[in-house]
């Protein structure tokens, strides 16, 4: 204590506070570039770890599969019927394959879904069981790739075929063919907790395959994790699949390493590991192409994707099956459900990882630089604690009014979209829509003096309103940094230009110009309005960067499609809350959009310093 | 030679004495099932010699004195039976999955059957309540060790006492006029069930499983099947005048069995290995060749015998006495199936047709000698059985809901057939499932769709319901349904989930809590109950914390503490001056004289 207050009183005497308080904005730009760096550090020696199996219970690869030998003429016997009745639509494969699982004693269910493919779902009861728990095998009839996946259901009918063989079984099995891994799949998963009559017990684990070719061979294999609103798979699932493989000596890939990087373990590969990991974790169920997995989220599911990459290689398409019938022998030995190891992770390869308490600070720090910046937003221009008192419900007014056009926004804009028979043109709409919006307050907050006096708001007013939307933002990180990380980290990262408009608006300029004598005043004036229009166009270059529609584009082109990646983003924003569940949208648009909409307001509407600068060189 | 010679000793020594005899008689009935499985239900029926009803009561303990005697009836249960007043005791261990769908209604209309785990219930003589607790409890305590289950975890939150089931039922016999009958029913759904159950109930055999048919039950071969059941029935049976009255006994073994899994485990174990090729069985009218084969079915073609399925034969008949009868049925149709009788008496084989003697459906056999006995089954089409009727009613029960703090149930029942069937519904929910029964709606479903009911009682006729009290009783719920005919009912309700105490968790907490099967019992025209039937029993996650975090919630509050603790002693102990008198104290302090002087020193050189 006495060494605080020794401290406390040199930071006093010699004037610390008044020189921090200045250096705010650049101390905050310093938070987001350690939260940043602190990512970057993650993948290097010594600051993750490796992964282990915590679960002793699990045993991966520690029985021996038999689904070997002629278990491989079955596969093939399977996938030739599939392969004669690809042309035909949905419900006929499903009846041609509820014969064949019925011929070998499975019960057999539809889930009828009203839009014409039922999803046709079979259970195995375990011998002896209890009845109370269930694993999943799911093969959608297309790959999120697009592909008849032939290979997939030819194993998975196998594979059912060879466990009603065994009486070790725990756990019931069922078998789900949905259309593919989207809605079909959702609807499936939400009926099963909902209406269905004929279930299994509570689902422990789920696993989606997807074998898209109809080759005996495949190169490698790989694991898709990523779940709804941030939830991952626990991480023992992921480390008994990857160690089965292991034994297997099958190539195992995640984040799509590509053949090449499969045994690389540099800093550069698990970088990019880590960075792939974080976007896809944000951009969950926005892509139309989903490949399952997340349709399991919620329920304390378990449930990942593998999918057979390539289609000549070492690898055979019993080794496929024998990775799944291993790891549901090792989820079978499971007495309690998956708790031990870590839930929330970020994987750098197959074998290393990072855990929550290690990657959390990076999400922290911008949390904090934004903090920061809202605090220096009102102390650098000496707003002052009456003010706020006095005009608490101007600033609530607007910023309700701003909040309660994006919760319109957003419950209206999806009806919109679900509501049409053409739902792509109208989410293409929707995105020119908003697309406009941010380039017309790009424009006018370049040209703000093009709006009339009288609407104008004060200087006290707009700083107030800044502050209060970079504080949203740093409230919306913390509330989600621990839930979804990446897309906490994502909408940190994006929408950090909005903490620059401040330190840009704010010059003493005035100081400057009242201080200045009178011959050099004409000079500075020029030089001064010179500077002005340099400033608003870098605080409309902040805002259109910062705008969500904006990093839609981006993020959309860049990773997603190159053509139509927005297109497909927006419309996987506006319809993932109703088909999926995903609140994505919502956080979009009621946390980042709103806080930018108020910044974009106050910059438009604002009364800045380099007006009056201007409107003094008018005059003179 | 020892054993018949002592029995024959018995009863002679039991002439002598002129106490009627008790009786005793095994029946087992085979009956294959379509999927090429074969159920065999062990059936054992005990009566005891007559026994003296009377009542022991807390201050009767001292002059209780055992029950006389017991020649077939089992030593071990009579006197827990009388000590704790028990008119009535139903057992029953079940566990797997009965596919009535396929397979039609369960053996014996249900009545021999629970649901998943150990189902216990007991008609029980006391003047009141508290004192047929506690004879509950007695009751629980002894055959939890008799058993070797978990029956001493039977307490009041689980104890439940049914009423519509078994309301205007005749259940027992009073030894004193002034007492009541109480029936208190507990099902523990978690219970594993093994072998080491098997063995207490061979020992309650006059056989103890050496001879007749129990010698077939080997606890390896029983429980390796789809679905089996244990229960025992006992009951105090009366003349009018209720002067005499005895104990009688039911005991039931059944096992529905997978044959092609057991003749498969004889080859190659438990885990099937791959088939050579030569063996393979290919749909011959796909494409296969050395490479390719689109698998059939299971064979229908089957000859099997029942040593190979149980692992051994039937010792011959329970008793060389004449008395005691041996019985073997067989439910199959006669037109596709041969069954044999393959008697062995040291090496001498002789081999009987069964199926010849009669074209009926169903074949009996009386062993009376001491050989061992095989039977031999033989079909060319396994598909054809000797088909139960279906049941009245399909019932599925599920977990609704998404999170952690609240659930629901949602219970359909399927009328298939063209009539109402009217039944009771009885369930028990563990205390921690707070139900709300306003949130309880009923949707009937048929070919038309589906549609909320406004009026419950047009569908609910009577209902009951008790509900928990936290840590001292479970939910009851009991209704009497009716369903119309081809259309469903659906019942929806929700419930809360309780936060446990720390030490309430049990040691694999994140498994989940078992919540015990629904038992339904369907009522007939007569208003007899006919058939019986349980739902599965369902696993509840419960908001489980990691058991970790309370040493972290002690080392966080104690760091919180010591430094609250700190500060303040600091500021109590200090006294509070301005800056400037601190600058002028810590000027003359001793530290800042030692610091001048050295300073001082060092500046002078």
């Amino acid at each position: 204590m006495a060494l605080a207050e020794t401290v406390l009183r040199k930071v006093h005497k010699l004037g610390l506070v008044p020189k921090l308080i200045k250096l705010i904005p650049l101390i905050s730009f310093l938070f987001a570039l350690a939260s940043v760096s602190w990512l970057l550090v993650l993948p290097m020696d010594g600051f993750y770890r490796d992964t282990y199996i915590s679960e002793n219970a699990l045993m991966p690869a520690q029985a021996t599969s038999y689904f070997r030998e002629s278990e491989w003429n079955h596969v093939r016997g399977f996938r030739t019927a599939l392969q004669g009745i690809e042309d035909k639509a949905i419900p006929e494969r499903n009846q041609i394959v509820e014969g064949w699982l019925q011929q070998y004693g499975l019960k057999t269910a539809y889930h009828k879904n009203n839009r014409g493919d039922d999803t046709l779902y079979a259970i195995m009861h375990a011998p002896r069981g209890e009845d109370t728990e269930a694993i999943v095998l799911t093969a959608p009839w297309s790959t999120s790739e697009g592909s008849y996946n032939v290979g997939g259901i030819a194993t998975a009918v196998a594979l059912l075929r060879y466990f009603k063989k065994m009486s070790i079984w725990s756990k019931n099995i069922i078998l789900v063919l949905p259309e593919d891994g989207h809605v079909a799949l959702r609807s499936w998963v939400e009926a099963y907790h909902t209406s269905l009559d004929e279930t299994a017990g509570s689902i422990e684990a789920a696993l989606v395959i997807e074998y898209g070719s109809a080759s005996d061979h495949f190169d490698f294999y790989e694991v898709v994790y990523e779940g709804l609103n941030g939830q991952l798979p626990n991480l023992d699932l992921m480390n008994t699949i990857n160690l089965i493989g292991y034994h297997e000596n099958i190539g195992y890939s995640i984040q799509g390493t590509t053949r090449d990087e499969l045994q690389k373990r540099t800093y550069s590969t698990r970088l990019r590991t880590l960075l792939k990991g974080i976007l896809n974790l944000a951009l969950v169920g926005l892509k139309k192409k989903t490949p399952g997995n997340e349709a399991f989220s919620g329920w304390q599911i378990q449930a990942v994707t593998v999918r057979a990459k390539g289609v000549d290689g070492p690898s055979d398409v019993t080794q496929f099956g024998r990775i799944i019938d291993s790891t549901f022998r090792s989820v079978n030995n499971l007495l309690e459900k998956f708790h031990q190891s870590f839930f929330f992770y970020l994987m750098l390869s197959p074998d290393n990882f990072v855990s929550i308490g290690t990657y959390l600070p990076a999400a922290v720090l911008l949390a904090v630089a934004y903090v920061l910046s809202s605090l220096g937003c009102l102390v650098i221009n000496e707003v002052q604690a009456k003010f706020i008192a006095q005009s608490a419900y101007k600033i609530l007014t607007i910023f309700i009014f701003v909040e309660l056009g994006c919760l319109m926004l957003a419950k209206t804009l999806p009806l919109f979209v679900l509501g049409s028979d053409d739902d792509e043109s109208v989410a293409a709409l929707i995105l020119y829509g908003f697309t406009v919006l941010t380039f017309a307050s790009f424009v006018l907050s370049i040209k703000n003096q093009w709006i009339p006096k009288k609407y104008r708001m004060d200087k006290s007013l707009t700083f107030c309103l800044i502050a209060l939307a970079l504080f949203l933002i740093s409230l919306l990180l913390t509330a989600l940094l621990i839930v979804n990380f990446a897309l906490a980290f994502l909408i940190g990262l994006a929408a950090l230009p909005l903490t620059f408009i401040q330190p840009l608006v704010t010059t003493s300029n005035l100081k400057l110009l009242s201080e200045s004598p009178k011959e050099k005043r004409k000079d500075l004036l020029s030089y001064l309005v010179n500077d002005g229009n340099s400033k608003r166009l870098k605080i409309g270059l902040c805002l259109l960067v910062s705008s969500p529609f904006f990093i839609i584009y981006i993020i959309g082109n860049l990773f997603v499609d190159e053509s139509k990646g927005a297109l497909i983003l927006m419309k996987g924003l506006l319809t993932s809350w109703d088909e999926l569940q995903c609140w994505t949208w919502f956080i979009v648009i009621l946390g980042w959009f709103s806080a930018w909409s108020t910044v974009a307001l106050s910059c438009i509407f604002g009364d800045f310093e380099i007006d009056s600068v201007e409107s003094k060189m008018k005059k003179e | 030679m020892l054993y018949t010679a002592l029995l024959l000793w018995i009863s002679c020594l039991q002439a002598v004495l002129g106490q009627p005899s008790e009786a005793y008689n095994e029946v087992l009935k085979f009956r294959p099932l379509p999927r090429n499985s074969l159920l065999a239900s062990f059936e054992f029926n005990i009566v005891s010699s007559p026994v003296q009803l009377k009542y022991h009561g807390e201050d009767s303990r001292q002059t209780w004195e055992g029950h006389e005697h017991y020649e077939l009836f089992p030593r071990v249960l009579g006197p827990i039976v009388e000590a704790s007043n028990t008119r009535e005791l139903h057992l029953r261990f079940s566990q797997g999955w009965y596919d009535t769908e396929s397979s039609g209604r369960l053996p014996f209309n249900g009545s021999k059957s629970g649901g998943t785990g150990v189902e216990l219930w007991a008609v029980i003589e006391a003047p009141d309540l508290d004192a047929a607790k506690a004879d509950w409890v007695k009751l629980t305590n002894a055959l939890s060790g008799l058993f070797c289950a978990s029956f001493n975890f039977i307490n009041d939150p689980i104890t439940t006492s049914p009423r519509l089931q078994f309301e205007g039922k005749k259940t027992g016999y009073l030894a004193n006029l002034g007492n009541s009958l109480f029936l208190l029913r507990a099902a523990l759904p978690n219970e594993p069930i093994c072998t080491e159950n098997l063995t207490p109930m061979l020992r309650l055999l006059p056989t103890r499983g050496k001879r007749g048919i129990s010698s077939l039950l080997d606890g390896h071969k029983i429980f390796d099947s789809l679905w089996h059941s244990m229960s025992i029935d006992l009951v105090t049976q009366c003349d009018d005048s209720f002067s005499n009255c005895a104990l009688r006994m039911d005991q039931t073994i059944i096992s529905a069995i997978d044959v092609i899994r057991s003749l498969r485990r004889i080859e190659e174990g438990g885990i099937p290995k791959p088939t050579p090729g030569e063996k393979l069985r290919c749909d011959e009218s796909r494409y296969h060749d050395i490479w390719e084969c689109f698998p059939l079915g299971d064979p229908e073609d089957l000859s099997y015998d029942i040593e190979s399925i149980f692992g051994r034969a039937i010792h011959g008949a329970a008793f060389e006495d004449s008395s005691v009868s041996t019985e073997v049925s067989f439910e199959a149709d006669p037109s596709v199936w041969q069954i044999e009788a393959i008697s062995n008496r040291s090496g001498q084989e002789k081999r009987t047709d069964l199926t010849n003697a009669g074209q009926l459906n169903h074949i009996s056999y009386k062993i009376a000698d001491q050989k061992d006995y095989n039977f031999n089954f033989t079909t060319a089409n396994s598909t054809i059985t000797s088909p139960l009727p279906p049941p009245p009613l399909h019932a599925y029960r599920s977990l609704t809901g998404y999170s952690q703090d609240k659930g629901g149930i949602r219970v359909s029942f399927t009328n298939l057939n063209s009539n109402n069937v009217k039944f009771i519904y009885f369930e028990s929910l563990p205390w921690f499932m707070r139900v709300y029964l306003s949130t309880f709606k009923i949707e009937l479903q048929n070919t038309t769709g589906t549609y909320s009911v406004k009026d419950e009682n047009e569908f609910i006729k009577k209902s009951y319901f008790k509900p928990a009290i936290d840590r001292k009783r479970p939910s009851q719920l009991e209704l009497f349904l009716t369903v119309p005919p081809e259309s469903s009912l659906i019942i929806n309700y929700d419930f809360d989930k309780s936060l446990l105490l720390y030490a309430e968790y049990p040691p694999d907490a994140n498994h989940g809590f078992d919540v015990e099967p629904a038992a339904i019992s369907v009522i007939g025209d007569d208003n007899e109950i006919f058939y019986e039937m349980h739902t599965t029993s369902l696993l509840l996650t419960l908001p489980t914390p990691d058991f970790s975090m309370p040493y972290n919630v002690i080392i966080l509050t104690c760091t919180v503490m010591s430094l609250a603790f700190g500060s303040i002693f600091n500021l109590l102990t200090k006294k509070v001056i301005t800056e400037e008198e601190l600058e002028k104290l810590s000027a003359e302090g001793k530290l800042a004289k030692i610091m001048n002087s050295v300073k001082r020193k060092l500046g002078k050189r």
